[in-house]
């Protein structure tokens, strides 16, 4: 069909005249590159973000999320004011349009501390997702690669982890440990329980991978070719878990905020003069008054968690989906 | 199939003792020190007799022994029944928490027999009608289940249905100060209190529940036996609720294991919203007032029930599933 059509464009060509030929060679250069794109094989990326633009619910949360990213890193570029600026002539304001989130109890900007507090949550999350991500890879890939006693003996290890309920240990971590700190300090203990606690899912998904995988071709390729251990791991290994990687990562970002945020909200988390949407809510529901009539004060820090995590989740899931179209919606 | 679940007790306690000595090491990091709280000095005492007493106190416990002796002792009296005295309550731990336990099964058990209600018909509906209106709803409702803080949606409930529309009371157990004439009143006094906190933690678990029966049943859905069934001209009313359902249900029972400890976990922060006097709330209590046998009890407590819940788990799987394998 396509030859025919542009044999056809060929033959047409003679006849045309100087000022018609050039919009016919447009035309041909046109139906060529569509030929050519054919050809192409597209890559493994390409496809997921194909297969990841049709769902039209994980694009939306790509947009909340880009959204909620650019307001709390870039706005506050071009509004700087200090989080900490009292003004006792407008304390407890509703939202208006100078105070976009209203004022709290001394009169400082409600929008500035829940943009902040927003970042500290974000970086929470992001850092002891990294942490969880990082030793689940590496427990993950060498129990999967070595197996035997190795195997047996981390799994177990993860096993007595993964079956402690998640939030009472961490609470009584964070306790236990926590005094020992002062704030900034306290905000990487978080950090590193979250992360701690966080990869037993991750390590056990790797191993059953790289189990599967240690037995085809190319992995005994790889061996047969006296390939060091640690570079048959990071090399051959890895790239083909890569993408399992990603979504649990995305999918444990949402959840170490939401965890984070019920630490900080429950007083084991982070502590003033630092704050967090979580600690923001503790703090503004500590009277009922302030509950009853001066909801701004939990409601935007409370919809922000939300968005933000379900935002993150939809990302997650439509990832998760994009990379195995056979797993849809599971 | 017996001598598989003495295996697995047999297993399970290096375990608890691994578990134990973790504990009970982190915890002795905690600041304060029990004699602290457990002594407290009289106004006419002086300095030094309350210093004294403190120092009798310590010794009586064998607080001044060095820690792994300090911890076969409070092992030996675990194993014996003992938990230890709480500080905060001035009595022995298992007194002073269990009726604390009593009323978070109260609150998790109508939670976990609702969510499953609701969830297995959504689940199988879902897998049946797959990729419509009503999945698609449902898969985007339970991500929103699953993104919801549950302290900021337990304050948005409080905030609508006992502050504004002031249907329901705001927090506690029961009513302050009403002496309800039978036990019927009681319970619908109790159940009043509970219509929040339970709404806040069956959202929560429905969203995953829903999930796991949907992808469950997909699973079986594609089995041949089912294309048998199908096949022989078995109505999709019989294929999908005889054939298919049943099958299903296996892993869904397993599931059933599985939430209970998350569930008594997750109520944590609920039951501080809500005031509701349950376990959550005693251990953040404990944890604020240093009450060291509490927080070590409570630790012990949500272990051991987690351990159990996986040995119910793959018992329960082993029992209803013929195909899996003991070995």
């Amino acid at each position: 069909m396509e030859e025919n059509k542009n044999k056809k464009v060929e033959l047409e060509e003679k006849e045309l005249s100087v000022e018609e030929s050039k919009a016919a060679q447009a035309l041909r250069e046109e139906q060529l590159s569509k030929q050519e794109r054919d050809d192409v094989v597209i890559s493994p990326t390409k496809v997921i973000w194909n297969n990841f633009k049709e769902k039209k619910i994980a694009l939306l949360g790509l947009g909340i999320f880009a959204f909620i990213l650019v307001v709390s890193f870039i706005i506050p570029i071009f509004t700087p004011s200090d989080i900490n600026d009292i003004d006792a002539t407008k304390i407890y304001q509703a939202p208006n349009f100078t105070n976009w989130f209203g004022t709290d109890k001394l009169g400082r900007d409600y929008f500035n501390r829940v943009v902040t507090g927003g970042k500290v949550s974000l970086y929470v999350g992001a850092i002891a997702t990294t942490i969880a991500t990082f030793l689940g890879v590496l427990v993950g890939s060498i129990a999967g690669f070595y197996g035997g006693k190795i195997d047996n003996l981390l799994m177990r290890f993860a096993e007595i982890v993964r079956s402690f309920p998640f939030l009472p240990l961490a609470i009584t971590l964070s306790a236990a440990l926590g005094s020992r700190y002062d704030a900034s300090q306290k905000m990487l203990l978080i950090m590193v329980i979250l992360g701690i606690l966080g990869w037993t899912g991750l390590a056990r998904m790797i191993r059953g991978m790289i189990l599967s995988l240690r037995e085809q071709e190319f992995m005994v390729a790889a061996k047969a070719l006296g390939i060091k251990d640690r570079n048959q791991i990071l090399r051959h290994i890895i790239p083909n878990v890569v993408s399992i990687i990603i979504v649990s990562a995305t999918l444990g970002f949402a959840g170490n905020i939401l965890v984070e945020s019920g630490l900080s909200f429950l007083g084991f988390g982070i502590t003033d003069p630092d704050t967090s949407w979580g600690l923001l809510i503790k703090d503004a529901t500590a009277s009922s008054t302030n509950v009853q009539w001066r909801p701004w004060l939990w409601i935007f820090p409370g919809v922000l968690i939300l968005l933000t995590v379900l935002s993150v989740n939809f990302i997650g899931d439509g990832l998760r989906d994009a990379i195995d179209p056979r797993n849809n919606g599971r | 199939m017996l001598k598989y679940i003495v295996k697995r007790i047999l297993y399970l306690i290096p375990v608890i003792f691994v578990i134990s000595i973790i504990l009970f090491a982190l915890l002795n990091l905690m600041p304060g020190s029990p004699e602290q709280f457990m002594v407290q000095c009289a106004p006419n005492q002086s300095q030094e007799q309350c210093n004294q007493a403190r120092e009798d106190f310590r010794i009586r416990n064998g607080y001044d022994k060095p820690l792994p002796t300090q911890y076969v002792l409070w092992i030996t009296n675990v194993i014996q029944g003992d938990l230890g005295e709480s500080s905060r309550f001035n009595m022995p731990v298992a007194d002073a928490v269990g009726p604390f336990i009593k009323n978070s099964i109260i609150l998790n058990a109508w939670v976990l027999v609702m969510s499953f209600l609701i969830a297995i018909p959504i689940g199988i509906l879902s897998a049946v009608k797959r990729y419509s209106f009503f999945d698609n709803f449902w898969q985007v409702f339970s991500l929103l289940g699953i993104s919801m803080p549950s302290f900021f949606f337990g304050i948005l409930l409080i905030y609508l249905f006992s502050m504004t529309l002031q249907w329901t009371p705001l927090s506690g157990m029961i009513t302050t100060g009403y002496q309800a004439p039978n036990i019927f009143a009681h319970w619908w006094d109790i159940f009043k209190h509970m219509i929040l906190p339970s709404t806040v933690l069956i959202i929560g678990s429905l969203a995953g529940t829903i999930r796991y029966v949907r992808s469950a049943m997909l699973d079986i859905i594609r089995q041949d036996y089912i294309r048998t069934a199908r096949a022989k001209g078995l109505s999709e009313r019989v294929v999908i609720y005889s054939h298919a359902f049943r099958n299903a249900l296996i892993p869904v029972v397993t599931l059933v294991a599985f939430s209970i400890p998350a569930l008594f976990s997750g109520s944590t922060i609920t039951e501080s919203i809500f005031q509701w006097p349950g376990i959550g709330q005693v251990l953040i209590r404990a944890l604020n007032e240093q009450d060291f046998s509490v927080v070590l009890a409570m630790n012990m407590f949500y272990a051991m029930l987690a351990l159990l819940a996986n040995l119910i788990m793959d018992v329960s799987y082993a029992l209803v599933d013929p195909r899996v394998k003991l070995s």
